[in-house]
């Protein structure tokens, strides 16, 4: 064979893999962008339909199903057999099946959180005493938005093997105050001052009606428990509100509050100017 | 006046309220004694007082209202009784522009605002339910003639489908499928007439019907709140009336 045959039959066969390259490119752009389209109209329409996270999710995983196949076809094209890398694949499936366990187990209890509805966005959670309002679940994470401004990432997996306490599911929110009383005051006053209160306060309930009792006699004072219920979006200004009008009312009253004192009693009779002398005062 | 345009400076029970027009722009104020307690800018609106369902104030947490009778209803077996509500409202000051609208602000009438839930009795301290508005309502055999400004009428008929006397203290609201109609012109102003049916010893049935019981009057635009989608213009009391 000539030179001159040789270059022809490179340049014929160059002409062959160039168009093939040319077809591997346009499957790919072509595939890329019909997968691109599909995720969007799936999108759409599991938005109207399931929650937020549930779509997202959903939708990236047909997105990258549909780039799998898009790869796959257009390698075929170009004469890659990836009959291979389906048998290697089964092999390495295994051992990244392992490597990747906590992985998968929090990809599964996100998939878990998402059907189930344990937690959805926008609600407010206290998670492994983390609270706050859940700004994503993905699948791996819950992102939680904490009431001081920080973002937390709880892993999946410790959400559904942990306690989770919902806010948001909440009808009615109860509200707990502890208030120590002087034994020398009129209970009776105090429950009166406090209920009117409660009465005209917006915020709380007037079913389940709210509760004043004394629930401890303690070393200094007499303790007065009061539990109101609230519209759980209220729960936060209520506590706040409450506590500072109680104070204030009891202190109109002129209720004391007391502070932990010790009354010390002496056996004999104390003489306070042999002390002083024994100081060595004047 | 219901339905009127504020032009200027009105006063309403407790409230005064100024309008300030500045080459089409708007300030509107509304003043308590003193202290002024709402204060907007706007532009272009026409300014309308308007009823509304007592929900919005202090805060919208709920659309429904849950009525407790000054006095208990017993309606005899298989047998109904026609009666007139005074349902509390508040007044809502509109603004409009060509086809769309807002409330702007809630005048409150009433002294004391709360809150209660509707919901299964429970022994152990947990909840269920819903929260509703807290209203003590009047009830009356007679239509009333004057109507205090801050309610508005409503005539029920409740019917007893059980073969024993039921005793009605409680009528919870939707303030879905209820409406809000008022006399152009005057204070006056009042929902359609509205059904109950006690079809067990604890579940009953509230129908809506559309047409307000005074004819002629005007239907209140429903805010975003208040405007949920609709099967069917009834809610039900599933745990107890």
């Amino acid at each position: 064979m000539e030179l001159v045959d040789v270059i022809r039959n490179l340049l014929l066969q160059g002409s062959g893999m160039l168009y093939k390259i040319f077809v591997f490119i346009a499957i790919l752009a072509v595939g890329i962008a019909i997968s691109v389209m599909i995720r969007r109209a799936f999108l759409k329409f599991l938005s109207a339909r399931v929650s937020k996270a549930i779509a997202s999710n959903l939708s990236r995983a047909l997105y990258y199903t549909l780039l799998f196949i898009v790869v796959v076809v257009a390698l075929g094209t170009i004469g890659i057999d990836l009959t291979g890398f389906i048998i290697a694949g089964g092999f390495a499936g295994i051992v990244v099946g392992v490597a990747l366990q906590p992985v998968l187990s929090n990809l599964f209890a996100g998939l878990y959180l998402m059907i189930e509805k344990t937690i959805n966005v926008g609600e407010v959670v206290e998670i492994g005493g983390n609270a706050g309002e859940v700004t994503e679940v993905s699948p791996i994470f819950t992102r939680i938005r904490t009431f001081d401004g920080f973002v937390v990432s709880v892993a999946n997996s410790q959400i559904i093997t942990g306690i989770t306490k919902n806010f948001s599911k909440a009808v009615a929110r109860r509200i707990e105050f502890k208030l120590g009383i002087a034994y020398r005051e009129d209970a009776e006053k105090v429950y009166r001052i406090l209920k009117n209160i409660l009465d005209e306060h917006p915020y709380v309930l007037v079913n389940p009606p709210p509760d004043i009792f004394v629930s401890n006699l303690g070393q200094s004072s007499m303790d007065v428990t009061v539990r109101v219920w609230t519209p759980p979006p209220l729960a936060y200004e209520a506590t706040k509100d409450l506590l500072w009008r109680m104070r204030k009312a009891l202190g109109e009253a002129g209720i004391e509050i007391p502070f932990t004192q010790i009354d010390v009693w002496f056996r004999s009779t104390l003489n306070i100017e042999q002390l002083y002398k024994n100081r060595g005062g004047g | 006046m219901f339905g009127d345009e504020i032009e200027a400076s009105i006063v309403l029970d407790m409230y005064r309220i100024d309008v300030t027009r500045v080459e089409g722009n708007i300030l509107y104020r509304r003043y308590r004694g003193e202290t002024i307690e709402r204060e907007i800018l706007t532009k272009d609106v026409t300014l309308k007082l308007l009823p509304i369902y007592p929900i919005f104030y202090p805060r919208f947490v709920t659309r429904y209202i849950l009525c407790e009778f000054s006095i208990p209803i017993y309606i005899p077996p298989m047998d109904s009784i026609a009666l007139y509500m005074y349902l509390p409202i508040d007044i809502a000051v509109y603004g409009y522009k060509n086809s769309s609208f807002t409330i702007l602000d809630i005048v409150p009438l009433h002294k004391l605002y709360k809150y209660t839930l509707y919901g299964p009795p429970s022994r152990y301290g947990d909840v269920g339910g819903v929260i509703a508005r807290y209203c003590r309502t009047r009830v009356s055999l007679e239509e009333p003639r004057d109507l205090e400004l801050g309610f508005c009428i409503s005539h029920l008929e409740i019917r007893n489908e059980l073969e024993k006397f039921a005793s009605m203290s409680k009528l919870l609201l939707d303030t879905s499928p209820l409406a809000l109609f008022y006399g152009l012109g005057s204070w006056r102003c009042c929902t359609q007439h509205i059904r109950v049916i006690i079809n067990s010893p604890s579940t009953a049935v509230v129908e809506y019907e559309k047409q307000p019981i005074e004819p002629g009057f005007k239907a209140v635009d429903e805010p975003e709140e208040a405007k949920a989608s609709l099967i069917s213009y009834r809610n039900e009391m599933v745990w107890g009336y």
